[in-house]
């Protein structure tokens, strides 16, 4: 650019100026060597004339003498006369003087001028009888007659180009050095002139690029910019306008971030406190609710029940799924929280399945469908409890919408993944509708917002906890034939080390007798309720129960019994000092052997962490009947 | 040109055949008709034309006027066939030219006469004598034509001591004819013999004339401009006044009178070559004392 534009600006300056140079140098060059010529010429023809007209008597009279002194004449007259002679009529030589070329002569007549050799030229001009008038009456012709010009000889003078060729030369020469001086002037001044016009230009091209690159502190030297001063002017105006727009531009974008974020923060506040005041109130609504699944139980063992128990079943479907609600409602406002956190970490999915396995095979077989689980042996690396979880609400939505046939988890493993596919053979969903399922209380076949059919978390909750692993989570389907609903699972390749699956997902072994357990409870519940209801449920099962509502009842019941309790139930959060892993603690150092079950309606990771670092088994109130009952056994059993 | 005639009875016709129309014929014709119109107003019948344009067909003519050589020429052979011609003047002619075609005959009954271009011998050495006082050679350039003059002249120049040297012009042999005469002339004497005095001479004649330091006596007016000292001539005019008082005598009832030179001359100087030469000639002096001469 540089270059380019300079050289343009020199050659269109200096171009012209060297043609026009040029040009006039050798028009003029032309012009004076041509008159150099001509003029010579113009005396060459001068002198013959001359001479012929002096040398007419001498041929005349035949006074070689006189002709000689002619030619002779001739040669002092101009410097550039080489020789003259001057013959008869006949071609005769009456006299010469000179060098001449005779022998190159041609034909006498009139020459003006002809080229004989390169630097000769030769003049010829025939002597005439001048003529007087002479003639009339007294001499003798009536009329003038007209008498023939009688030719007397010729003269004949030659020119040397020599000293023409020599001034040309000089002329040539002096011309050239002209024109170099006028190309060498114009040039200088083009030269100047250029940089003049460029150096502003490229400046002004340097500042625009910089303000393009953002850089607005840029500005021309206005004072060097010469015949482009207001062009440098106009560029630093801009520039400084360009400035002020920016910055105030940019103190409105900050204004309205400032603006956006209060709001955000406000929304943000909004949502938590809105969290809140929902995990407040839904653990509120867990005491009563969990009195009231024991209550319930009780019933259900009680002799009500043997008179009235379709009644009695529709009170325990109806809690089931007042408990379920309150589940999902907690789950999706604890991961809307961001509460959760999930552990990553190695285990082989068979655990996984086979839980999903005892879980919901009972539930299959109450619709009648088939439910089965290929096994599969490879590990997968992420949190096994989200992923249980997710798969749990997959298997058993399907199981929901599917009203014959059956479910199918299969896995199957695609470079390093492991795509984990629930099929089912339910109605299918139209393609439509298949972005619009992950969202809340989307129910296809449920407009009536029938409760046995779900609530239409299941899936929210899925797509959020997929969000939390980072692992994609999918949906085919074939109206009328079926949906595949799946995620993808990073696998741990075999041969690397691999964590020990976490505790707590030991309690594989079959159930001996679902319906009885044996041996002392104690209770300690701040909720009067809930020690009543769990007190009617542990009986109902077959145990003795002892009720304690804070740590002194507690530590006095276990003294005054005897033997002391066999496992207690206990609170994680018990009024007065301590908590209700503190105590367990100190029961179980105190009566060796003692099993311990927290429960707690606050299942927050905190909480589950404490727990499990101090080895104790939680669970999470509403605690439902079979469940309880299932950990009772259990603990019960590993103590034997 | 022809006047118409008066009608009269009295009338004479008389043809004036010009040898060529304008210039210095027309202006002989003019002044010898106004020369007859003087004596005899109104009593000539004028038919004055080319002499070509003349034929027998037309009324005779009771004279006949030629004026130059071709119109006496001409004439002479229109009435050549007739026993009685009508009588011929013939005026403006050399005198040589008119002796050479005129009939001895008519001339002895004359029916024949003429007024001369030229200038009597005479005339001339005696001019050359008034201009020149210390002339004694006059050289002469002759050809075939001007021979004829030698005799007349060398009478002249013996009467009044003179030397005559002339020299005969060859082919091509003008400056050889100039080199024999210059050197034994004080004064070259011009002859009218368009052999050897033309335009294309007259130059060369001069300058070598000049080198020589010989002047020259020119026969016309036009050699006193080419460089000439001096010319002796006479105007149309004044031959043809002259031819004008011989018709007017013939009409008169006398014999037409012999052929004669004109009486009535010019002498021209020119005062650069006299100047250049030496000389101090007054032109209208000269003039006067050679016609006292003649005319004493």
């Amino acid at each position: 650019m540089k270059m380019s534009l300079r050289t343009r600006m020199l050659l269109s300056a200096l171009l012209p100026t060297t043609l026009v140079a040029v040009l006039l140098t050798t028009v003029f060059l032309l012009r004076a060597i041509d008159d150099l010529e001509q003029g010579l010429q113009t005396r060459g023809t001068a002198i013959s004339r001359q001479m012929a007209g002096a040398a007419e008597f001498g041929i005349f009279s035949g006074q070689r003498s006189a002709l000689s002194v002619l030619t002779e004449s001739a040669l002092q007259i101009d410097p550039d006369v080489r020789g003259a002679a001057i013959l008869d009529a006949r071609g005769a030589v009456m006299a010469l003087s000179g060098a001449l070329n005779q022998s190159m002569w041609p034909a006498p007549a009139r020459i003006d001028g002809a080229r004989l050799r390169p630097d000769v030229l030769l003049f010829v001009e025939p002597v005439m009888r001048s003529s007087l008038p002479v003639d009339d009456i007294y001499g003798g012709t009536t009329a003038a007659a007209e008498v023939p010009q009688q030719l007397l000889g010729y003269v004949v003078v030659e020119l040397s180009l020599r000293k023409v060729s020599s001034k040309s030369e000089r002329l040539i020469a002096i011309g050239g050095l002209i024109a170099l001086l006028g190309s060498v002037l114009g040039g200088w001044l083009a030269q100047r002139i250029a940089r003049g016009m460029t150096n502003p230009l490229l400046e002004a091209n340097e500042v625009v690029g910089r303000i393009g690159a953002g850089d607005l502190t840029a500005r021309m030297a206005t004072r060097s910019a010469g015949a482009l001063h207001s062009l440098a002017a106009g560029i630093n105006g801009m520039a400084e306008r360009i400035g002020v727009t920016q910055d105030e531009l940019r103190a409105r974008v900050a204004e309205a971030t400032a603006d956006l974020r209060q709001a955000k923060d406000a929304a943000e506040h909004a949502t938590i406190a809105k969290s809140h005041f929902l995990a407040a109130a839904s653990h509120d609504l867990r005491q009563p609710l969990h009195a009231l699944g024991l209550f319930v139980s009780a019933l259900a063992q009680s002799q009500a029940a043997r008179q009235e128990p379709e009644l009695v079943a529709h009170i325990q479907s109806a809690v089931d799924a007042l408990q379920n609600l309150l589940d999902a409602i907690l789950d999706i406002s604890r991961l809307d929280g961001g509460n959760v956190v999930p552990s990553i970490g190695c285990f082989p999915l068979s655990h996984v399945l086979d839980r999903l396995g005892q879980d919901l095979s009972l539930l299959a077989a109450q619709k009648g469908l088939r439910l089965k689980l290929r096994p599969t042996r490879f590990w997968v690396r992420s949190d096994e409890k989200i992923v249980e979880r997710i798969l749990l609400n997959l298997v058993g939505n399907a199981l929901r919408y599917t009203r014959t046939g059956g479910v199918l988890v299969s896995c199957r493993s695609r470079r390093d993944v492991l795509v984990v596919e629930v099929w089912d053979t339910g109605a299918g969903i139209p393609e439509h509708a298949r972005e619009g399922i992950f969202e809340e209380y989307v129910q296809l076949a449920n407009p009536e917002r029938d409760r046995a059919k779900g609530l239409g978390l299941g899936l929210a909750i899925c797509r959020r906890l997929a969000d939390l692993l980072h692992i994609p989570l999918g949906v085919r389907s074939r109206p009328g034939r079926g949906s595949v609903f799946w995620i993808e699972l990073p696998v741990v390749p075999a041969g690397l080390p691999r964590d020990l699956p976490s505790a707590g997902s030991a309690s594989s072994e079959g159930a001996v007798d679902p319906a009885r357990i044996t041996g002392t409870v104690l209770v300690v519940e701040r909720d009067a309720l809930v020690r009543a209801g769990m007190q009617q449920a542990i009986v109902s099962w077959g145990g003795r129960v002892l009720l304690a509502a804070d740590r002194e009842e507690a530590l006095s019941r276990c003294r005054e019994s005897d033997p002391p309790p066999d496992l207690t139930i206990c609170n994680l959060r018990l009024p007065g000092r301590g908590s209700g892993i503190e105590l367990a603690q100190e029961l179980r150092r105190e009566f060796e052997g003692m099993a311990v079950l927290l429960v707690s309606a606050d299942v927050s990771d905190e909480a589950q962490n404490a727990a499990r670092s101090a080895g104790f088994a939680l669970l999470k109130q509403p605690v439902p009947a079979g469940r309880l009952r299932a950990a009772l056994r259990h603990l019960l059993e590993v103590r034997v | 040109m022809t006047y118409g005639s008066a009608g009269a009875a009295a009338t004479i016709p008389v043809w004036v055949a010009l040898s060529a129309t304008g210039g210095a014929h027309a202006e002989a014709a003019q002044a010898l008709q106004a020369e007859v119109e003087q004596a005899l107003p109104g009593r000539i019948d004028w038919r004055v034309a080319h002499w070509s344009s003349f034929t027998r067909a037309a009324p005779e003519p009771q004279w006949v006027v030629a004026i130059g050589t071709g119109a006496q020429r001409g004439m002479q052979n229109l009435f050549a066939r007739d026993t009685t011609p009508p009588p011929l003047l013939s005026i403006l002619v050399p005198r040589l030219a008119f002796e050479r075609m005129a009939d001895p005959a008519r001339l002895r009954a004359g029916s024949l006469s003429a007024v001369f271009l030229d200038q009597p011998p005479w005339r001339q050495l005696e001019l050359i004598r008034l201009a020149l006082p210390n002339v004694r050679k006059v050289g002469m350039l002759v050809g075939a034509e001007s021979k004829g003059h030698l005799p007349a002249l060398e009478k002249a120049a013996k009467e009044r001591g003179f030397e005559l040297a002339a020299a005969a012009v060859e082919a091509d042999g003008l400056f050889e004819a100039l080199q024999a005469v210059l050197p034994n002339a004080d004064v070259l004497l011009a002859l009218p013999d368009p052999a050897v005095f033309n335009s294309q001479t007259a130059a060369n004649i001069l300058t070598a004339a000049y080198r020589r330091r010989v002047p020259l006596l020119g026969f016309s007016p036009a050699y006193v401009k080419a460089g000439a000292l001096l010319a002796l001539y006479s105007t149309p005019a004044q031959v043809g006044v002259r031819g004008g008082e011989s018709l007017r005598q013939a009409l008169a009832g006398k014999a037409l009178p012999a052929p004669q030179w004109p009486r009535e001359f010019v002498v021209a100087v020119n005062h650069d070559v006299a100047r250049s030469l030496g000389f101090a000639l007054d032109e209208s002096l000269i003039g006067q004392q050679l016609r006292q001469k003649e005319r004493p």
